[in-house]
């Protein structure tokens, strides 16, 4: 199966290994890859700030990038909700491109829902030997009503102890641009799930939605760092777990 | 009503909706397609009551069961379990089929009095007897299953005081008129406006449970304005 | 209380509250109880998504024939023996309540909780004309007696009072000399204000919603105090915003089905009062004049309009119950007595973006409420509307602000400019790094400093996925 793959700007500058473990889950499981070098960035930024107009840019060139994929897969939950369901909204008074976008929308999935409900594969015969929790991002879970593909795919990970966190569909407290103009609000929403993910028992958090993870990263370690908690949490994106073996 | 008032009003809300006058006609809105019309419609009447029971016992309403012969000695039964006192009771119908005022004349007066409520004696009357009772005595209407209430219309012979003043309400409710849901509830309330439009009582009150608040620091208080002991009598 | 009763800068309002410890934690004790049991509830509802589609399809139908059934509901109530007053705006609806008040030579009067009134400065208006004026909701009057102090929720708005800080103000405003038991209080407020009950000259109330089939108004209580102020006074005024109408009383039971559940995790009020038209002749309680006041105060604005869907809205709370912003700043980091994420959005339709401009931005768009919301209202898409309209449409973000989202976006819209921007980003936040995190002191900087002063930050790779992606590519092509 021919896929483009939406590596989310966040991934692109800070976390690469995210993205090549995706590339790796997908190319195993049978996916003929095309990372198309152009993309840069879905433009959800700008959307969630109002700036909708400064978010054409982004939007067209993302757009352009992919409008002839066949499949497009996003390793970022909130970039495939954009891309799904805001870009029609933002082109409405531009009838050309909103038949453009119509194309990328249609085609544009979330990791773990591609690789669920597309490929049809809930096991990729991966290993990880540790205590897990999930934090089910927002956008994924209740905008986009992605709720049991990532769940089954953890199921069959070999070696995984899954465990549950309090409100592990209860925002971060990134909110895009709210974690930068609301920094106060976004440190106490952060450090409430943080202490969610360090009261499950678990020694991994992981998730599909990078921007959340970098929060909650950010977070984790300051926090160890500053003694309030007691042992270190890793942050990993799902792909990472799907890649391990 | 002002007639200039309320069509300067209306046009504004036409003219926000993007029309220039008030349709003449709406299409009701078609609540067959929602959810609540065949919900329970495969419970016995049987089991309707047991669901009122058994949330009485989850909300934690006293209730107790009787038949139409023992109506009067439960509801004497209860009084005096409530600690007796000041007792009003309702002129209704109900108070005169099951003749109250006869069996309330023969209670010793040092256990209870009793006062019954009829317009006829006046607003001052009235309210001065409720408003220092213990026990207030109504014969609701109706009752809904799903979250144990009743329905307790008001009017000449049983004002909104009788079961609002007292710290006690004892409602006596005949159990073939609870029904499974609001849904049927309002239905039948439908009824009685459409048989009867200005016949339709000037206050109809939902009642489940004793008046309470959770304003202090979310405790459960039980008994603010209204009373803080109810029990339904359910009569089979 | 005006709709907006602190007006200090939204960031100073957060700040106050973020240093108040009991304040916030007793809001999340009250959503972590209202969310367990409003979710045991929901769970016994296996027809609830079909509740709430159809609950937001009536409001819709409403709304959208909103002339059609208030004159109906006027015509109504009219007929049942009410007087019908429509008022524009708050000037409007004072001026009717104090003529009533005039003619009836009125001194004291009772309040049930009636969340338009606040939107009216109702109290205001009565005080100013020399009338008592009791609330008899317990926490309002809580809040009443400590000199007006501000509601924290719509629902349970004097959450942030400690049991001890009540006794204290029950013991210096009214004498009160009991222990700061919760019973005894409550007992001490029952006994005060039942006497008010009785002498007050008018009774007012909200309404939940109005019957237009049948000119009713009902209000939903647990303590009795809508219940008393409706049946004790000889006079009842009852004040309604304009869009709370349902068609019959078959849509009592849609809305009722699910208000109770959101709001507080009960199935059912204790008290739901259907009220039509005065006391008939004869009856010796309830009032003998019974006015209902419609309200618009903005929302012939809303309606019909890109916002119009927040009409649906019953002031339920369940949104705020669920909101983890609301969680951590309490009702008064949002200023206005609409707070949470209706607050956000409706509290800007009503007072504009320059007063409240904001309010849209304490979201992170999260969409619980909207999950939570039992009429469906897409919030968090309303509130994205907001942002539009202040930053794209009316430009009342700061200048600096705009222009950084403008480079940004220039940006993060090409491949090239992307690349080289953030290799040069990824050696100037080096500098400014340690061990591959950014350095504690640039939390003084601008845009990073604030993530900086809460949370660890990883630098910018050099070597950014597309550069490991082209390696990867290149050494898979010579194999």
């Amino acid at each position: 199966m021919k896929i483009h793959l939406f590596s989310q700007c966040l991934i692109d500058m800070f976390y690469p290994h995210v993205g090549m473990a995706g590339v790796q889950v997908l190319e195993r499981l049978g996916c003929d890859l095309t990372v198309p070098k152009k993309q840069v960035c879905c433009g959800q930024m700008f959307v969630n700030s109002g700036y909708n107009d400064a978010a054409k840019g982004a939007i067209k060139n993302t757009i352009e990038v992919f409008e002839d994929a066949e499949y497009i897969v996003s390793m970022s939950g909130s970039c495939a909700f954009a891309i799904r369901d805001e870009y029609r909204h933002i082109l409405a008074d531009e009838p050309e491109w909103l038949a453009r976008a119509a194309k990328v929308s249609e085609r544009i999935y979330e990791f773990t829902e591609f690789i669920v409900n597309v490929l049809g594969v809930t096991d990729v015969g991966a290993t990880f030997n540790d205590k897990v929790t999930y934090h089910k991002s927002c956008h994924v879970t209740r905008l986009m009503g992605i709720k049991e593909p990532p769940m089954k795919l953890l199921e069959n990970i070999k070696g995984l102890e899954y465990l549950p966190m309090n409100r592990a569909e209860g925002c971060c407290g990134f909110g895009g641009t709210f974690t930068v103009k609301q920094p106060e609000i976004s440190a106490v929403m952060t450090r409430e799930k943080a202490m969610n993910i360090y009261n499950s028992g678990a020694n991994v958090v992981a998730g599909s939605d990078q921007a959340c993870l970098m929060n909650i990263e950010g977070m984790l370690d300051r926090l160890y760092k500053d003694g309030e908690i007691d042992r270190r949490i890793k942050v990993m994106h799902i792909a990472e777990l799907l890649n391990s073996r | 009503m002002d007639d200039v008032n309320r069509k300067t009003f209306l046009s504004r809300v036409s003219h926000a909706l993007g029309r220039k006058e008030i349709p003449t006609f709406v299409a009701p809105y078609p609540y067959e397609k929602g959810p609540q019309e065949t919900m329970y419609s495969d419970l016995s009447h049987e089991q309707v009551v047991d669901m009122f029971k058994a949330e009485c016992e989850k909300v934690g309403t006293k209730y107790v069961t009787t038949d139409e012969a023992h109506v009067v000695e439960t509801i004497l039964k209860e009084i005096e379990e409530r600690g007796g006192g000041k007792v009003i009771y309702p002129s209704c119908e109900e108070s005169k089929h099951y003749q109250l005022e006869e069996a309330f004349a023969k209670v010793d007066s040092s256990k209870a009095t009793f006062f019954e409520w009829d317009g006829a004696k006046g607003r001052q009357a009235n309210i001065d007897e409720a408003k220092v009772a213990e026990i207030g005595i109504t014969f609701p209407i109706l009752g809904i299953a799903e979250t144990a209430t009743v329905i307790q219309p008001s009017d000449q012979t049983s004002g909104r005081s009788v079961g609002l003043l007292p710290l006690c309400h004892i409602a006596v409710i005949h159990t073939n008129t609870i029904v499974p849901r609001m849904t049927q509830s309002m239905a039948a309330l439908k009824k009685v406006y459409q048989d009867n439009p200005e016949g339709f009582p000037s206050n109809v009150v939902h009642i489940s449970g004793p008046s309470n608040t959770a304003d202090i620091e979310l405790v459960r208080v039980v008994g603010v304005h209204g009373p803080i002991n109810v029990t339904f009598i359910l009569v089979d | 209380m005006a709709i907006l009763y602190d007006q200090r800068p939204f960031k100073t309002r957060v700040a106050d509250v973020l240093a108040n410890d009991f304040k916030v934690k007793a809001i999340q004790k009250a959503q972590d109880v209202f969310y367990a049991k409003r979710k045991a509830l929901v769970d016994q509802v296996p027809e609830w998504e079909e509740f709430r589609d159809e609950a937001a399809e009536l409001r819709d139908h409403v709304l959208s024939n909103l002339d059609y059934y208030l004159n109906q509901f006027a015509e109504n109530a009219t007929k049942a023996g009410a007087k019908v007053h429509f008022a524009r705006d708050a000037k409007e609806a004072n001026d009717y309540v104090l003529q009533v008040v005039r003619e009836k030579n009125a001194k004291m009067v009772v309040k049930g909780k009636t969340m338009v009134s606040e939107e009216i400065s109702l109290n205001e208006a009565l005080m100013n004309a020399g009338v008592e004026v009791n609330e008899t909701d317990l926490a309002e009057f809580i809040l009443q007696t400590a000199d007006w102090n501000p509601p924290s929720h719509i629902v349970v708005p004097a959450l942030h009072f400690a049991r001890e800080r009540i006794r204290e103000t029950f013991h210096d405003k009214l004498g009160y000399e009991g222990t700061e038991d919760p019973e005894e209080m409550t007992r001490f407020v029952r006994k005060r204000i039942r006497d008010r009950f009785l002498k007050a000259d008018i009774g007012f109330t909200g309404c939940n919603f109005a019957v237009a089939e049948t000119g009713t108004i009902t209000i939903v209580s647990n303590e009795g105090n809508g219940r008393m102020s409706s049946s004790m006074p000889k006079t009842m005024i009852c004040l309604m915003g304009m869009e709370r109408i349902v068609p019959d009383f078959a849509g009592l039971d849609v809305m009722m089905e699910l208000l109770i559940r959101s709001s507080v995790g009960a199935k059912i009020s204790n008290y739901f009062s259907m009220i039509t038209g005065p006391a008939k002749a004869g009856e010796a309680d309830g009032p003998e004049e019974l006015h209902i006041v419609i309200i618009d105060n903005g929302r012939s604005n809303i309606l019909g309009g890109e916002f119009n869907s927040m009409l649906r809205c019953i002031r339920c709370g369940a949104c705020m119950n669920i909101c983890p912003v609301y969680r951590h700043i309490t009702g008064h980091a949002y200023g206005s007595i609409y707070p949470g994420p209706m607050g956000a959005v409706l509290t800007p339709l009503l007072v504009g973006y320059e007063k409240a401009g904001d309010l849209p931005y304490a979201s992170t768009l999260c969409g619980e409420c909207w999950e939570h919301c039992p009429v469906k209202i897409p919030l968090h898409e309303l509130l994205l509307k907001h942002r539009v309209n202040i930053a794209d449409k009316a430009h009342l973000r700061p200048a600096a602000e705009e222009a950084i989202f403008k480079t940004v976006a220039t940006v993060f819209s090409n491949s090239f400019l992307f690349d080289y921007g953030t290799k040069l980003g990824a050696i100037g936040m080096k500098l400014m790094s340690k061990n591959g995190q950014m350095a504690d002191w640039t939390k003084l900087l601008p845009v990073v400093g604030g993530w900086v002063k809460a949370k660890d930050m990883n630098t910018l790779k050099l070597k950014k996925f597309r550069d490991v992606y082209a390696e990867y590519e290149a050494s898979k092509k010579r194999k």
